[in-house]
Protein backbone atom coordinates (compact mmCIF):
# COMPACT_ATOMS: atom_id res chain seq x y z
CA UNK A 1 0.00 0.00 0.00
CA UNK A 2 0.97 3.14 -0.96
CA UNK A 3 1.73 5.92 2.10
CA UNK A 4 -0.67 9.04 1.90
CA UNK A 5 1.51 11.30 4.00
CA UNK A 6 5.30 11.92 4.33
CA UNK A 7 8.05 13.66 6.34
CA UNK A 8 10.97 15.16 4.03
CA UNK A 9 13.83 16.83 6.48
CA UNK A 10 15.53 19.73 4.62
CA UNK A 11 16.89 23.08 5.58
CA UNK A 12 15.97 26.48 3.98
CA UNK A 13 17.55 29.64 4.99
CA UNK A 14 15.74 33.24 4.85
CA UNK A 15 17.90 34.20 1.78
CA UNK A 16 17.06 30.96 0.28
CA UNK A 17 12.72 31.70 -0.08
CA UNK A 18 12.68 31.06 -3.79
CA UNK A 19 14.40 27.83 -3.98
CA UNK A 20 11.99 26.89 -0.95
CA UNK A 21 9.38 28.07 -2.98
CA UNK A 22 10.25 26.19 -6.50
CA UNK A 23 10.68 23.00 -4.56
CA UNK A 24 7.31 23.56 -2.76
CA UNK A 25 5.46 24.00 -5.91
CA UNK A 26 7.33 21.23 -7.57
CA UNK A 27 6.19 19.16 -4.91
CA UNK A 28 2.47 19.80 -5.54
CA UNK A 29 2.95 19.19 -9.70
CA UNK A 30 4.54 15.68 -8.51
CA UNK A 31 1.01 15.12 -6.43
CA UNK A 32 2.16 16.31 -2.83
CA UNK A 33 0.80 18.71 -1.11
CA UNK A 34 1.97 20.47 2.08
CA UNK A 35 0.30 19.80 5.49
CA UNK A 36 2.70 21.44 8.20
CA UNK A 37 5.85 23.15 7.93
CA UNK A 38 8.14 22.94 11.24
CA UNK A 39 11.82 23.67 11.15
CA UNK A 40 13.84 21.40 9.07
CA UNK A 41 10.41 19.22 8.67
CA UNK A 42 7.99 19.50 6.21
CA UNK A 43 4.80 17.40 6.13
CA UNK A 44 3.45 16.47 2.72
CA UNK A 45 -0.25 14.72 1.90
CA UNK A 46 -0.80 12.89 -1.33
CA UNK A 47 -3.28 14.90 -3.86
CA UNK A 48 -3.43 14.93 -7.49
CA UNK A 49 -0.52 16.42 -9.40
CA UNK A 50 -1.48 20.09 -9.87
CA UNK A 51 -0.17 23.48 -9.70
CA UNK A 52 -0.18 25.29 -6.12
CA UNK A 53 1.45 28.19 -5.78
CA UNK A 54 3.47 28.52 -1.96
CA UNK A 55 4.80 32.08 -0.65
CA UNK A 56 5.92 33.24 2.74
CA UNK A 57 6.11 36.81 4.42
CA UNK A 58 7.79 37.90 7.65
CA UNK A 59 6.08 40.18 9.80
CA UNK A 60 6.66 40.57 13.74
CA UNK A 61 3.25 40.54 14.23
CA UNK A 62 0.61 38.56 17.10
CA UNK A 63 -2.95 39.05 18.60
CA UNK A 64 -5.78 40.55 17.15
CA UNK A 65 -3.49 42.39 14.50
CA UNK A 66 -2.24 38.72 13.61
CA UNK A 67 -5.73 37.90 13.09
CA UNK A 68 -6.60 40.79 11.03
CA UNK A 69 -3.67 39.97 9.00
CA UNK A 70 -4.19 36.29 8.28
CA UNK A 71 -7.63 37.42 7.18
CA UNK A 72 -6.86 39.68 5.07
CA UNK A 73 -4.83 37.22 3.10
CA UNK A 74 -7.58 34.88 3.39
CA UNK A 75 -9.99 37.43 1.62
CA UNK A 76 -7.70 37.76 -0.85
CA UNK A 77 -7.50 33.88 -2.31
CA UNK A 78 -4.09 33.06 0.10
CA UNK A 79 -5.13 29.99 2.70
CA UNK A 80 -2.50 30.34 5.83
CA UNK A 81 -0.93 27.47 6.04
CA UNK A 82 1.11 27.92 9.42
CA UNK A 83 3.71 30.04 10.92
CA UNK A 84 7.56 28.97 12.06
CA UNK A 85 8.34 32.49 14.30
CA UNK A 86 7.77 35.29 12.62
CA UNK A 87 7.96 33.35 8.98
CA UNK A 88 3.92 33.17 8.17
CA UNK A 89 3.65 30.70 4.97
CA UNK A 90 0.81 30.59 2.47
CA UNK A 91 -0.75 28.71 -0.49
CA UNK A 92 -3.22 29.52 -3.13
CA UNK A 93 -4.72 27.24 -6.14
CA UNK A 94 -4.82 28.67 -9.50
CA UNK A 95 -8.22 29.18 -9.21
CA UNK A 96 -8.10 31.34 -6.60
CA UNK A 97 -8.32 34.19 -8.70
CA UNK A 98 -5.67 35.77 -6.92
CA UNK A 99 -2.31 37.66 -7.06
CA UNK A 100 0.67 35.00 -8.45
CA UNK A 101 2.63 36.01 -5.13
CA UNK A 102 2.40 37.85 -2.25
CA UNK A 103 3.70 40.67 -2.71
CA UNK A 104 3.22 42.72 -6.68
CA UNK A 105 6.31 45.03 -6.67
CA UNK A 106 9.74 45.49 -5.29
CA UNK A 107 9.16 48.23 -3.03
CA UNK A 108 7.11 46.12 -0.97
CA UNK A 109 9.13 42.87 -1.55
CA UNK A 110 11.99 44.82 -0.59
CA UNK A 111 9.97 45.69 2.55
CA UNK A 112 9.76 42.45 3.40
CA UNK A 113 13.48 41.71 2.97
CA UNK A 114 14.44 44.94 5.14
CA UNK A 115 12.20 43.27 8.00
CA UNK A 116 14.36 40.39 8.16
CA UNK A 117 17.22 41.96 8.18
CA UNK A 118 16.35 44.21 10.94
CA UNK A 119 15.42 41.14 12.96
CA UNK A 120 18.61 39.19 12.05
CA UNK A 121 20.76 42.39 13.04
CA UNK A 122 19.00 43.01 16.32
CA UNK A 123 19.94 38.87 16.76
CA UNK A 124 23.42 40.20 16.11
CA UNK A 125 23.06 43.05 18.46
CA UNK A 126 21.63 40.31 21.20
CA UNK A 127 24.84 37.65 20.63
CA UNK A 128 27.86 40.18 20.76
CA UNK A 129 27.41 41.46 24.24
CA UNK A 130 26.96 37.87 25.29
CA UNK A 131 30.12 37.20 24.04
CA UNK A 132 31.74 39.64 25.84
CA UNK A 133 30.28 39.02 29.15
CA UNK A 134 30.06 35.32 29.20
CA UNK A 135 34.30 34.61 30.29
CA UNK A 136 33.70 37.41 32.64
CA UNK A 137 31.03 35.53 34.32
CA UNK A 138 32.63 33.30 36.46
CA UNK A 139 36.12 33.79 37.65
CA UNK A 140 37.70 30.09 36.60
CA UNK A 141 35.53 30.21 33.10
CA UNK A 142 34.36 26.72 32.92
CA UNK A 143 35.07 24.47 29.98
CA UNK A 144 31.11 24.73 29.19
CA UNK A 145 31.86 28.42 28.98
CA UNK A 146 33.72 28.20 26.06
CA UNK A 147 31.39 26.12 24.41
CA UNK A 148 29.08 28.39 24.64
CA UNK A 149 31.06 31.12 23.80
CA UNK A 150 32.10 29.59 20.53
CA UNK A 151 28.74 28.55 19.54
CA UNK A 152 27.54 32.13 20.38
CA UNK A 153 31.03 33.47 18.26
CA UNK A 154 29.91 31.22 15.25
CA UNK A 155 26.71 32.29 15.37
CA UNK A 156 27.69 35.74 15.03
CA UNK A 157 29.39 34.77 12.55
CA UNK A 158 27.06 33.14 10.58
CA UNK A 159 24.24 35.75 11.24
CA UNK A 160 26.59 38.32 9.67
CA UNK A 161 26.83 36.09 6.78
CA UNK A 162 22.92 36.20 6.15
CA UNK A 163 23.38 39.61 6.49
CA UNK A 164 25.28 39.84 3.38
CA UNK A 165 23.24 37.35 1.60
CA UNK A 166 19.69 39.25 2.64
CA UNK A 167 21.42 42.93 1.16
CA UNK A 168 22.74 41.10 -2.17
CA UNK A 169 18.38 39.46 -2.01
CA UNK A 170 17.57 43.54 -1.43
CA UNK A 171 20.08 44.51 -4.00
CA UNK A 172 18.62 42.14 -6.60
CA UNK A 173 15.42 42.47 -6.54
CA UNK A 174 15.74 45.94 -7.98
CA UNK A 175 14.53 48.89 -6.72
CA UNK A 176 12.12 51.70 -8.22
CA UNK A 177 13.96 53.72 -10.33
CA UNK B 1 -0.23 64.53 16.10
CA UNK B 2 -0.60 66.53 13.30
CA UNK B 3 -0.80 65.45 9.79
CA UNK B 4 2.86 65.41 7.42
CA UNK B 5 3.50 67.22 4.69
CA UNK B 6 1.93 66.16 1.71
CA UNK B 7 5.09 66.17 -0.45
CA UNK B 8 6.42 63.35 2.36
CA UNK B 9 4.14 61.06 0.43
CA UNK B 10 5.19 61.36 -3.09
CA UNK B 11 5.83 60.08 -5.48
CA UNK B 12 3.12 57.17 -4.11
CA UNK B 13 3.64 53.29 -5.62
CA UNK B 14 1.46 52.45 -8.40
CA UNK B 15 -0.07 49.71 -6.07
CA UNK B 16 -0.84 52.32 -3.19
CA UNK B 17 -1.97 55.03 -5.57
CA UNK B 18 -4.65 52.48 -6.65
CA UNK B 19 -5.33 51.25 -3.32
CA UNK B 20 -6.28 55.13 -1.98
CA UNK B 21 -8.39 56.25 -5.29
CA UNK B 22 -10.40 52.76 -4.66
CA UNK B 23 -11.13 53.89 -1.42
CA UNK B 24 -13.27 57.35 -2.16
CA UNK B 25 -15.88 54.20 -1.87
CA UNK B 26 -15.66 52.82 1.38
CA UNK B 27 -14.41 49.00 0.96
CA UNK B 28 -12.67 46.05 2.39
CA UNK B 29 -9.46 43.98 1.24
CA UNK B 30 -11.11 42.10 -1.38
CA UNK B 31 -13.18 44.65 -2.86
CA UNK B 32 -10.19 46.49 -3.13
CA UNK B 33 -7.77 44.32 -5.10
CA UNK B 34 -10.99 43.63 -7.43
CA UNK B 35 -11.65 47.56 -8.09
CA UNK B 36 -7.93 47.67 -8.95
CA UNK B 37 -7.97 45.03 -11.26
CA UNK B 38 -10.90 46.15 -13.27
CA UNK B 39 -9.54 49.66 -13.25
CA UNK B 40 -6.35 48.35 -15.08
CA UNK B 41 -7.60 46.30 -17.35
CA UNK B 42 -5.93 42.99 -15.27
CA UNK B 43 -2.37 44.56 -15.30
CA UNK B 44 -2.20 45.31 -10.84
CA UNK B 45 -3.39 42.67 -9.61
CA UNK B 46 -2.35 43.14 -5.65
CA UNK B 47 -1.18 40.99 -3.63
CA UNK B 48 -2.20 40.52 -0.09
CA UNK B 49 1.35 41.51 1.28
CA UNK B 50 1.75 44.58 -0.80
CA UNK B 51 -2.35 45.52 0.11
CA UNK B 52 -1.41 44.83 4.01
CA UNK B 53 1.72 46.97 3.94
CA UNK B 54 0.15 49.67 2.09
CA UNK B 55 -3.10 49.80 4.36
CA UNK B 56 -1.23 49.88 7.65
CA UNK B 57 1.02 52.79 6.20
CA UNK B 58 -2.32 54.91 4.71
CA UNK B 59 -3.73 54.37 7.93
CA UNK B 60 -0.37 55.17 10.11
CA UNK B 61 -0.46 58.89 8.06
CA UNK B 62 -4.14 59.45 8.39
CA UNK B 63 -4.33 59.34 4.80
CA UNK B 64 -7.60 56.45 5.00
CA UNK B 65 -9.08 55.39 7.65
CA UNK B 66 -10.96 52.05 8.99
CA UNK B 67 -14.68 52.13 9.85
CA UNK B 68 -16.38 50.73 12.35
CA UNK B 69 -17.59 46.98 11.14
CA UNK B 70 -20.87 46.02 10.46
CA UNK B 71 -21.55 43.47 13.75
CA UNK B 72 -20.42 40.12 12.67
CA UNK B 73 -18.25 41.15 9.81
CA UNK B 74 -14.58 40.55 10.80
CA UNK B 75 -13.72 42.50 7.61
CA UNK B 76 -11.79 45.87 7.99
CA UNK B 77 -13.39 48.16 5.80
CA UNK B 78 -11.25 51.49 4.86
CA UNK B 79 -12.05 54.54 3.77
CA UNK B 80 -10.11 57.83 2.15
CA UNK B 81 -9.74 61.16 4.31
CA UNK B 82 -9.63 64.73 3.65
CA UNK B 83 -5.86 64.42 3.80
CA UNK B 84 -5.96 61.06 1.19
CA UNK B 85 -7.83 63.09 -1.06
CA UNK B 86 -5.41 66.40 -0.65
CA UNK B 87 -2.38 63.88 -1.61
CA UNK B 88 -4.60 62.40 -4.38
CA UNK B 89 -4.98 66.10 -6.04
CA UNK B 90 -1.50 66.68 -5.29
CA UNK B 91 0.25 63.73 -7.63
CA UNK B 92 -2.62 63.87 -10.06
CA UNK B 93 -1.11 67.48 -11.07
CA UNK B 94 2.17 66.16 -10.49
CA UNK B 95 1.35 63.00 -12.92
CA UNK B 96 -0.41 65.40 -15.47
CA UNK B 97 2.74 67.90 -15.37
CA UNK B 98 5.03 64.86 -16.46
CA UNK B 99 2.68 63.73 -18.94
CA UNK B 100 1.90 66.60 -20.55
CA UNK B 101 5.97 67.12 -20.86
CA UNK B 102 6.05 63.32 -22.02
CA UNK B 103 3.95 64.10 -24.67
CA UNK B 104 5.41 67.19 -25.63
CA UNK B 105 8.82 65.54 -26.78
CA UNK B 106 7.61 62.19 -28.00
CA UNK B 107 5.19 64.27 -30.62
CA UNK B 108 8.20 66.45 -31.48
CA UNK B 109 5.86 69.26 -30.69
CA UNK B 110 9.62 69.94 -28.23
CA UNK B 111 9.55 73.50 -27.35
CA UNK B 112 10.97 73.59 -24.31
Amino acid sequence: MKEDRKTVHRLFFAWDGIKEKNWLEKMALEGWEIETLELFTYTFVKREPGEIHYDFDFNVISGTKFEEYKLLFEEMGWKYINSIGSWHYFKSYPESNCSRELFNDSKSRNSKYKRVLVSVLLSICLMIPLQILLPFLSEKPAASTWVIFFIAFFMTIFLIYGVVRMILLLKKSGNPI
Amino acid sequence: MPPKKIEKFSPLTESTFYILISLYEPAHGYGIMQKVERMSNGRVVLGPGTMYGALSNLQKNMLIASLESKPGDRKKMYEITEFGKELVEYEVKRLKEIIKNAEKITDGSDDI
